[in-house]
């Protein structure tokens, strides 16, 4: 009797603990929720990083006035009273601590001190050091920060400047806009997310090279497009004079008619890309011709920027357009300017190379101040290495040269997240490094925090390498940022 | 509604979800919420521990026999049992939870883990076969239970944890505020939260392990019973470096074995702190800017300007996705944060519909650029909706102004642009009260510099920008550019091709060699022609402006063009350019002298014969050439021009010496004109002798051979040299013989 | 009995759970598919080793972490030497082996690999793997690259008709083990196109497709691909890729960027691939030709190769620094040029991946450092085509022993070549690969993890060099050309990185048929034009191009080749598509690099100023229509049109080239002179036929797509035409100034209007995908 009870009970509980069985189940279903990745793979850093900054961003937006050729730090910002003074006698050797010389001044013995002809003041907040040939310039000092102590690796024009924009000496590296284009893509998507414009002084001239805008072993779409200012902004880019807009239209309608057929029989998606990039061809084509074009400018851009900013070709010019690229959506604008490499009659060629870029930079910062652009647009004035405070060739009291000096040479930023002021300190004879040194890599790893983005992490893997822009050393330096 | 089976099918469901996570263990994630219930674990714990002991009370020790019902006995001892199998199972679950949060020793929860779950198995399978199980088998069951339960609570013990643990989750937004780099302090804002969070439990007040007590920096310092665990002096000797240092698995090892240990930076700052002297008032910006304290700290505070914690959540990435179109960029401003930025390009495509459609993402949207759009008042309701807007540009848009009173409404906003825009004083006004607006941009609008400086004086924190005053003195206009082609006249006249690109320029040029006045001066017109030999000079003439600099333009005259020029004396090997028919090609060479088109004499005089079909009249032969003192390319010493009728009979009909030009700048291209009166002739002679020898006062400082450093092996570098040797002849480049 | 069955029901529902969640990570990943029965170290785990551990824990000592190297057995089973009676694998036990527990670990501070090495974590799948590996021993395999290949007999397939030849049934196997099924045949035509561009780099002319068309016989194709492999355009062709290897160009590069006189060497390419000269004799020729017992001028230059390389003219720099950047430049090309290894990593410390040490690679640059070569010859200022030592060509040995070379203008050539020192120079291996930090001597050595360097049978020389590298048991050399040559005919190589044979390089898609390729290739005298025969020969090769959605889903890239090859033209061939389509192309063979179109100012606005090429000076007539690789290369500002479509801007060794597809290459095909031209010179000649509109159409679209139209293509076609020819006639369009494009003679007496219609028509089919398209 007993026993048939208990043998009921548990009968009931058996149906029970079936229907029971679909909660059990159900809490495991409910458990999974808990495991995001069991229903995928391993994670995989690049995968993450899709065109997003690491980090909020200072800065959206790079424009870099490149000086090819290195100007005379010495001359424009490191103001070394101590040259005037031992004018002429010879560089400790103490001093010079057995750098390597170029092949121009290797057999010079002497090396006798050369001051600069130019007068300085100080000027802004900083009280920064500025020589009379950079007059606009010394009026948005308080918008710049001078970093006097930068210094690389190579001692010539052609090393020092693909060291500068692609991290490394030779080869085929990614340039610095390369990698930002990479690793935050276009921010308009009409446009190449990476410009280059070119300009010529009438000092003595260092070439430049695609190599140095190069995407190197990133995706060709990287690559800098070289614009110009004037008729023709960008290769092939015009149609025939021959050919109206509409016309162009009916003709790119016909060939993504027939690439559609061609699409529907082989489906290989490469013809639907192709098809795309057509159209994005043509808006190129109406925005770019839109952009680019100085007529609309108000009156008083040719008071900031200078008259010549109306000449296509001159660096004033590249800077307008610079600016109009830059707000209109390019991550990186790269101007080159060349014709700073004063060997020999410094003083000379430096005042006309002073006169083409000083009104056009200040004007570049002001411009885009009052526009309220200046905190989301970095931009960087430098060369790719510094001049020697010795003589090069003839020393006459109003006429010297100067041959290239890595050590330390100044570069400054404006924009862009930041610090204004003056950061370092090279020593009185404007040879070496006192206090505070930045390396080329430094430099890279704080323009990519300024940009969000984390040198460590902004790789690509090429030939079974992770590389980065600043190869495998580099720091931020915070001391630049506000 | 029988309680009994709700239980125990909650209880089989919570055994089958342990099973399930031991299953999948190591691929747990938890959530912020569920952390708060794993936290409770700790508390929970107390339940089937003492639930247990008083049902094994019950079974073993009370007496049943008073008890008149066997089956109510029976049944409470199945719901004692079935409470402590549930209870045990909901632990074993927060356990679980608990255990996968950052800071645990896996080998250490091992034990406890497994032995938590197994209890709450073994408890689970007692009570399905409770009824069936004899006298001994209880036996068996409770002892096995019992000691599994000592093994989990020994190994739980290992790991308790201090105060205000369980609510902390809830509080983590809070705790993530940051202090802004230039305000943060090194010691308390970067080494107490440290020893709070890793230290503080066993080092308080309260409970002053080995005498240490941390709270405050006096104290630490201070030490304990083993003396003072902070010694500046030597930074690696540190008791508590040393302590922190030593292998987990030591004793000695602090934060103990189990305890949530240091993470590799919390040391490395703790390391840092000391060596720079573990100050405890100094200030993170009093650091040196390439201190790594200082960089480290870069990290972990934000540094101004940097924008805040969000407080609303992400929109879905999808609804991000079908935002974007090629006109209307649509993103986050960083990986992971819920704050949306778009900007519009292609004003040519903008249309207000663009502009409607972001309504979807109105919470997160933070920053909107329409600068250049098409954009009028009547979209700025739409804008006004976008409730967390921070940033927005509307500079170069259509509006009047007028609709800018909707967006009053947006109290997060920070900067709006409005340049060049016709907004009014006005309009703007009735932003000011928006208490996070502090940069407002008008530069190019309706708001004059006056009114702009009266909003300054009245709110100075705020950043108001009319734009940058173009300084009214008078500057210079850029000369005009000259795009003349070719330099050369042979039979017909060349076209002066001027141009000037600012608009409403005037360009005025002389053909004397007299620089251009406003006045005088021929007023440029574009179909003018140049015919004759002359030095062509011009000048640009803009209202409001300075005259510019003078630009200038020689022109060459070719009347007679010999049949073939012979060069009697060899050219320099290295500038051979086209031999003698470089001079009678009329092709100008550039400043460039490698460009072929030159050729160049240096060490030998140079000769050259000029022949033509018949005998010609002549009273001009201009010798085009080049001088660029930098690369030695020098005035001749002299210049001879003979002519005749014969290569037998020639007579000097000029000679002369150029002065000297040794400046170390001089640059240019250089024409010797040779006047004499009118003479026929049908054979030319022209004779040039080079510079010679450079002056050693023009040579950089005296140099004997180098002693370049010593390289151990490998080959000795010999390098190259710039400058010329003691005996070294300046060079004479030609390109051009004219003859009229 | 009850209690029974709660019990099993209990474990019913756990194994449930475990099923389910099986189930679902099955789905989620296809790549990941169930774990092979034996765990290859090769082929599974070697690659997550070197992906996710040497950095660390690899051949370099320099960068090792703990101690600790897992490149090497003995290393990784040895005891660890920071953590006590741990060990990081226990063949057979995952569960006591270190590496498992780090990996599967989720500390921060305990898990491999660190998450401050930026490297991502294990998939579960590489987890699983590494288990079962370690389960079944942990046994260490010599890397599958540098073991000699052994020709295995082609698999049995179960479709046996479809198959031509071995290669067809290595690639059937795989696709079988896959579930793909090969496409049909690609229809005659289209195949056409394919074999006349991948053999000769043009498309086919309007005859040869009537021929082809016509001929009905069985062997038509076969007879096709021999005749094509009989004309000169074949070298060209071939010559392409290896220009690239090369890094050929017409300028020294470095900031100056003059001229120099390489294309003879050039040219010898060329020749050499058209008289099939087998490819060991091709290689040995171009490393120590000079060198050889019976040295001819021919052989001499082949080794130009070596000397193709940027060569700084600034004023100033160091020579040493130079010389020894040059040097590192040929080991680099000889590296990645004809063993397939990244050897250049190696340069500053022992490589990262690949068992070769800093030594090894000093020791195999050692071959090159006894070259006479300077490291600087004066500036720009005193430039001369060719630099030390060179090679003399006067006009008499171009027309004798050189009668391949171009002969044109008289006068004598120098082209750079290699040539030894009489006293060995000494090297050094040089620290953190500075020229001014020499350490200890080194001996030549080639690379002994590829195969020892045997003193006894080889001299320490250049020449020694050549014969190991052309040696039968090399084990990369055939492998490498054979694989070049496959993805030059597929578009992606059965090793996808064929610059990279090593440790990080992806694996083989088909390992077996590479070495049955190889071994075949050498047992044949490594005859090339035999080698394409087979490869254009079989059915793999001869399959439609056409992708079913399955298709791509299944296999995006083709890597199992279960259809045939669908690539962009490289952008030289586009250009020769473009002028031989329009009947512009002038097909002289070699010869002085030539100046065609180019936008303004490109040189202008880069150069220093100095040296012959400051300035642009374009060419004019003949040698505005030579075929894209004669097109000059000026290194510091390469030609754009090439560089847009992805051509290699020759600065360095290039075995594979991108494929992008970007609007500027839309710009470009749209408003290229040379396009419009082609175009218009092509309608010029169609309008005077006497022909109906839509015959000239079609015949258009066959000179250029190498097809007869669709019927709807046709349609498509003809309207526009016939909107065109009204807005022309009707005066809305100005036929004139559309006509006014390019140099080239207009045809006498042409109807502009229709001319200009036709005109545009044509530039459409040009800007057809399909037209740039190996379809």
């Amino acid at each position: 009797m007993e026993k048939q009870i208990i043998e009921h009970a548990l009968s009931i509980n058996r149906r029970k603990f079936l229907s029971r069985l679909s909660l059990g189940i159900g809490s495991v279903a409910l458990g999974s929720l808990l495991i995001p990745d069991l229903f995928k793979g391993g994670v995989d850093e690049e995968a993450i990083m899709a065109g997003l900054p690491h980090f909020a961003p200072r800065a959206k937006r790079i424009i870099y006035l490149f000086q090819n050729g290195a100007p005379s730090q010495l001359d424009l910002f490191d103001y070394k009273p101590l040259l005037q003074k031992m004018q002429g006698e010879d560089l400790p050797a103490s001093v010079r601590m057995g750098q390597r010389l170029t092949g121009m001044t290797a057999d010079q013995t002497k090396f006798p001190l050369a001051g600069t002809v130019f007068q300085f003041n100080q000027y802004g907040q900083s009280r920064a050091w500025l020589s009379e040939l950079l007059p606009h310039t010394a009026k948005v000092v308080d918008d710049i920060c001078f970093i006097k102590t930068l210094y690389t690796e190579a001692i010539n024009h052609d090393p020092a400047l693909t060291f500068f924009q692609t991290g490394a000496q030779q080869g085929n590296r990614p340039s610095m806009g390369s990698w930002l284009s990479y690793g935050l893509g276009s921010e308009n998507k009409n446009l190449p997310a990476f410009c280059v414009l070119l300009s010529k002084g009438k000092g003595n001239g260092q070439g430049v090279y695609s190599k140095l805008w190069s995407n190197g072993f990133l995706d060709s779409i990287h690559q800098g497009v070289q614009f110009s200012s004037g008729e023709n902004p960008v290769l092939y880019l015009s149609d025939p004079a021959s050919m109206p807009r509409d016309d162009r239209r009916k003709m790119l309608d016909k060939i993504a008619e027939l690439n559609d057929q061609s699409y529907k029989e082989f489906g290989d998606p490469e013809i639907a890309t192709k098809i795309q990039q057509y159209e994005m061809a043509y808006r190129m084509q109406t925005i770019v011709p839109e952009i680019t074009d100085t007529s609309k400018e108000p009156e008083d851009t040719l008071k900031l920027y200078g008259p010549e900013c109306l000449v296509p070709g001159t660096f004033a010019a590249n800077c307008l357009l610079a600016r109009k690229l830059s707000e209109s959506g390019v991550r990186f604008v790269q101007l080159y300017h060349q014709g700073w490499d004063g060997h020999n009659n410094l003083p000379g060629e430096i005042k006309g190379q002073a006169r083409d870029v000083d009104q056009a930079s200040a004007g570049l910062i002001t411009d885009l101040k009052q526009r309220g652009l200046l905190d989301e647009t970095l931009i960087i004035w430098g060369g790719e290495f510094g001049r020697t405070n010795y003589c090069q060739g003839r020393l006459t009291k109003d006429s010297y040269g100067r041959d290239h000096h890595p050590r330390c040479f100044t570069v400054w930023m404006a924009g862009g997240g930041v610090r204004p002021g003056v950061y370092g300190e090279t020593d009185d004879f404007g040879y070496n490094i006192a206090k505070d040194p930045v390396h080329v890599h430094d430099f890279h790893a704080t323009v990519l925090y300024l940009m969000g983005l984390d040198h460590e992490k902004l790789t690509f893997k090429h030939q079974g390498r992770r590389y980065r822009l600043t190869d495998v050393a580099g720091k931020v330096v915070n001391g630049l940022i506000a | 509604m029988n309680w009994k089976n709700i239980f125990s099918s909650l209880t089989i469901a919570a055994n089958c979800l342990l099973v399930f996570f031991l299953l999948f263990y190591d691929r747990l994630v938890i959530p912020t919420l569920l952390q708060v219930v794993g936290r409770a674990h700790p508390l929970f714990l107390h339940f089937p521990i003492v639930l247990f002991a008083l049902f094994l009370v019950w079974i073993w020790v009370i007496p049943k026999r008073y008890f008149p019902d066997e089956g109510l006995v029976q049944s409470i001892s199945e719901w004692m049992l079935l409470i402590v199998a549930f209870t045990a199972a909901i632990t074993a679950l927060m356990g679980i939870l608990l255990s996968r949060e950052a800071g645990y020793n896996a080998d250490a929860l091992a034990w406890h883990k497994w032995s938590g779950a197994i209890l709450s198995l073994i408890l689970f399978a007692w009570f399905l076969s409770y009824r069936r199980l004899t006298g001994v088998w209880m036996g068996v069951a409770s002892v096995l239970s019992l000691v599994v339960l000592l093994i989990a609570g020994d190994a739980g013990g290992a790991i308790t944890h201090g105060d205000d643990f369980l609510l902390a989750p809830v509080y983590k937004d809070k705790a993530k505020e940051k202090v802004p780099l230039d305000q943060a302090v090194v010691y308390r804002d970067m080494i107490q939260p440290i020893l709070d969070a890793k230290c503080m439990s066993c080092h308080n007040s309260s409970k002053s392990k080995g005498g240490l007590v941390m709270t405050t920096a006096q104290l630490l310092l201070k030490g304990g019973k083993s003396g003072p665990v902070i010694d500046t002096s030597d930074a690696n000797m540190s008791l508590l470096l040393q302590r922190i240092h030593l292998p987990e698995e030591d004793k000695k090892h602090m934060p103990p074995l189990g305890k949530p240990q240091l993470t590799d930076q919390e040391t490395a700052i703790l390391y840092h702190w000391i060596k720079d002297g573990a100050n405890s008032t100094m200030k993170v910006t009093e650091l040196n800017p390439t201190d790594t304290l200082r960089t480290m700290a870069s990290n972990i505070f934000r540094s101004s300007g940097e924008e805040e914690v969000y407080d609303f959540s992400a929109a879905s990435e999808d609804k991000v996705k079908q935002l974007n179109t090629v006109y209307r960029v649509v993103y986050p401003l960083a990986t992971g944060s819920p704050a949306i930025a778009v900007d519009f390009f292609g004003a040519a495509f903008y249309k207000p519909e663009q502009l409607k459609d972001l309504l979807a993402i109105k919470t997160q949207l933070v920053s909107l650029n329409l600068a250049k759009m098409p954009v009028t008042d009547d979209e700025l309701s739409v804008i006004g909706e976008f409730s967390n807007l921070r940033q927005l540009d509307l500079s170069f848009t259509k509006i009047t102004g007028r609709g800018l009173s909707s967006l009053e409404k947006l109290h997060h906003l920070k900067s709006i642009a409005l340049t060049n825009t016709s907004v009014h004083l006005d309009d703007v006004q009735k932003l000011l009260p928006l208490k996070q607006l502090h940069e407002i941009y008008v530069w190019n609008s309706g708001v004059s510099y006056a009114d702009a400086d009266g909003i300054k004086k009245k709110y100075p924190l705020l950043e108001f920008h009319a734009g940058a005053h173009t300084d009214t003195l008078f500057e210079k206009i850029n000369p005009p550019v000259n795009q003349t082609a070719g330099q050369v006249i042979s039979d017909t006249p060349i076209a002066l091709r001027l141009r000037h690109f600012v608009p409403g320029t005037a360009i005025r040029y002389t053909l004397d060699g007299s620089d251009p006045d406003s006045i005088h001066s021929i007023v440029y017109d574009p179909r003018t022609r140049i015919d004759s030999q002359v030095l062509m000079k011009a000048r640009a003439f803009r209202k409001g402006w300075r005259p510019s600099d003078v630009v200038q333009y020689q022109f060459y005259r070719a009347t007679f063009q010999p049949d073939t020029v012979i060069l009697i004396t060899p050219t320099d090997s290295l500038y051979k350019g086209k031999g003698g028919t470089t001079l009678k090609d009329l092709q100008k060479g550039s400043q460039n002298f490698g460009d072929g088109k030159w050729i160049a004499y240096r060490n030998n005089k140079m000769e050259c014969m000029l022949v033509f079909p018949k005998p010609i009249r002549i009273h001009n032969v201009t010798i085009s050439s080049l001088v660029n003192v930098p690369a030695w390319v020098m005035r001749p010493k002299g210049i001879r021009v003979m002519g005749g009728n014969s290569p037998g009979d020639l007579r000097t009909l000029y000679q002369f010496t150029p002065e000297l030009d040794t400046l170390l700048t001089s640059n240019y291209s250089s024409p010797y004109e040779c006047k004499f009166s009118p003479t026929t002739v049908r054979y030319i002679k022209v004779m040039v002798e080079p510079f010679g020898r450079i002056p050693v006062s023009m040579i950089p400082s005296p140099q004997p051979e180098p002693t370049p450093p010593p390289l151990k092996k490998g080959e000795k570098p010999k390098p190259v040299k710039r400058a010329p040797p003691p005996n070294y002849n300046g060079w004479f480049f030609i390109d051009e013989i004219f003859v009229n | 009995m009850s209690f029974r069955i709660l019990t099993i029901l209990a474990a019913l529902v756990i194994s449930l759970c475990l099923v389910a969640s099986c189930f679902h990570h099955d789905k989620s990943a296809p790549h990941s598919d169930a774990l092979p029965d034996v765990v290859s170290y090769n082929f599974d785990i070697r690659p997550i080793l070197s992906d996710k551990c040497y950095k660390c824990h690899g051949p370099d000592a320099s960068h090792r972490e703990a101690g600790l190297r897992l490149d090497i057995a003995d290393s990784a089973y040895a005891p660890l030497k920071h953590l006590k009676g741990a060990y990081a694998i226990v063949p057979g036990k995952p569960g006591q082996s270190e590496l498992i527990k780090r990996v599967t670990s989720t500390d921060i501070t305990y898990m491999m690999p660190p998450p401050d090495a930026h490297l991502g974590m294990l998939t579960d799948r590489e987890k699983k793997l590494f288990e079962k590996w370690i389960e079944q021993g942990a046994k260490y395999e010599r890397h599958w690259a540098f073991t000699p290949p052994v020709a295995t007999p082609a698999p049995e397939v179960s479709d046996k008709t479809w198959p031509t030849n071995e290669i067809d049934r290595f690639v059937l196997h795989r696709m079988e083990s896959e579930g793909l099924t090969p496409n049909e045949p690609a229809d005659k035509e289209r195949l056409l196109k394919r074999v006349c561009l991948d053999l000769t780099g043009l498309p086919p002319s309007l005859d040869m497709m009537d021929r082809y068309m016509a001929d009905n016989s069985a062997n038509a194709y076969e007879k096709m691909v021999d005749s094509l492999l009989n004309t000169d355009q074949y070298g060209e062709k071939m010559a392409m890729h290896w220009l690239d290897v090369a890094r050929y160009a017409d300028s020294y590069g470095y900031q100056d960027d003059n001229i120099r006189t390489q294309w003879p060497w050039r040219d010898w390419v060329i020749h050499a691939f058209n008289k099939n000269m087998p490819y060991d004799q091709f290689v040995s020729w171009q490393i120590a030709g000079d060198m050889l017992p019976n040295a001819t001028k021919e052989t001499i230059l082949a080794t130009g190769f070596f000397r193709n390389h940027k060569y700084t003219e600034e004023g100033g720099v160091v020579p040493e620094e130079y010389r020894v950047e040059y040097l590192v430049d040929k080991t680099k090309t000889y590296g990645k040029g004809m063993l397939g290894v990244t050897i250049e990593c190696a340069q500053c410390h022992d490589h990262k991946y690949d068992p070769f040490s800093q030594k090894d690679y000093y020791s195999l640059l050692a071959f090159f450092n006894n070259t006479k070569e300077v490291g600087y010859e004066g500036d720009v200022s005193v430039s001369k085509p060719a630099k030390m030592p060179k090679l003399f060509l006067d006009s008499n040995d171009r027309k004798n022993l050189l009668s391949f070379m171009y002969n044109k203008d008289t006068g004598t050539l120098s082209v750079s070549v290699m040539g030894e020192r009489d006293t060995v120079r000494k090297t050094y291996l040089l620290k953190r690969g500075r020229y001014d930090m020499p350490g200890d001597e080194v001996q030549p050595n080639a690379l002994p993890a590829v195969m020892p360097f045997d003193t006894v049978q080889y001299p320490r020389n250049r020449l020694g060099l050549a014969k190991w590298t052309v040696s039968r048991n090399n084990p990369l050399t055939a492998r490498v050309f054979v694989n070049q040559l496959w993805q030059e005919l597929f578009g992606r190589g059965i090793v996808k990185t064929s610059g990279d044979f090593g440790m990080q390089g992806e694996l083989p898609t088909h390992p077996q048929l590479l070495d049955w390729l190889a071994v075949d290739f050498m047992d044949h005298g490594w005859n090339v034009k035999r080698l394409v025969k087979q490869i254009v020969l079989s059915s793999t090769y001869r399959q439609s191009a056409k992708a079913t959605p399955e298709k791509l889903s299944k296999d995006p890239d083709n890597a199992f080749l279960s259809r045939g090859p669908r690539n962009r033209l490289p952008a030289e061939f586009i250009r020769d598509l473009v002028l031989s389509s329009s009947g512009l192309l002038v097909r002289t063979i070699g010869g002085p690099s030539v100046k065609p179109y180019q936008p303004e100012g490109l040189w202008e606005g880069a150069t220093s100023g100095r040296g012959v090429l400051a300035t642009y000076i374009q060419d004019h007539h003949d040698s505005l229509y030579r075929r894209g690789m004669y097109t000059f290369i000026k290194l510091t500002v390469p030609p754009p049109s090439m560089i847009m479509f992805d051509a290699s801007n020759r600065d360095q060794c290039e075995v594979k080239r991108l494929k992008t597809n970007t609007p500027l290459q839309a710009l470009i095909m749209l408003n290229d002179p040379t396009v419009l031209e082609a175009a218009r010179v092509l309608a010029e000649r169609l309008s005077l036929q006497r022909t109906a509109p839509n015959e000239k159409i079609t015949e258009a679209f066959r000179r250029i797509v190498c097809r007869k139209p669709a019927e709807q293509e046709l349609k498509t076609l003809t309207d526009y035409y016939n909107q065109q020819l009204e807005q022309f006639t009707s005066g809305k369009l100005d036929a004139g100034k559309t006509l006014a494009e390019g140099e080239y003679p207009h045809e006498k007496n042409v109807d502009v209007n229709s001319a200009a219609a036709l005109m545009k028509l044509i530039t459409v089919i040009y800007n057809l995908e399909e037209s740039i398209t190996k379809t």
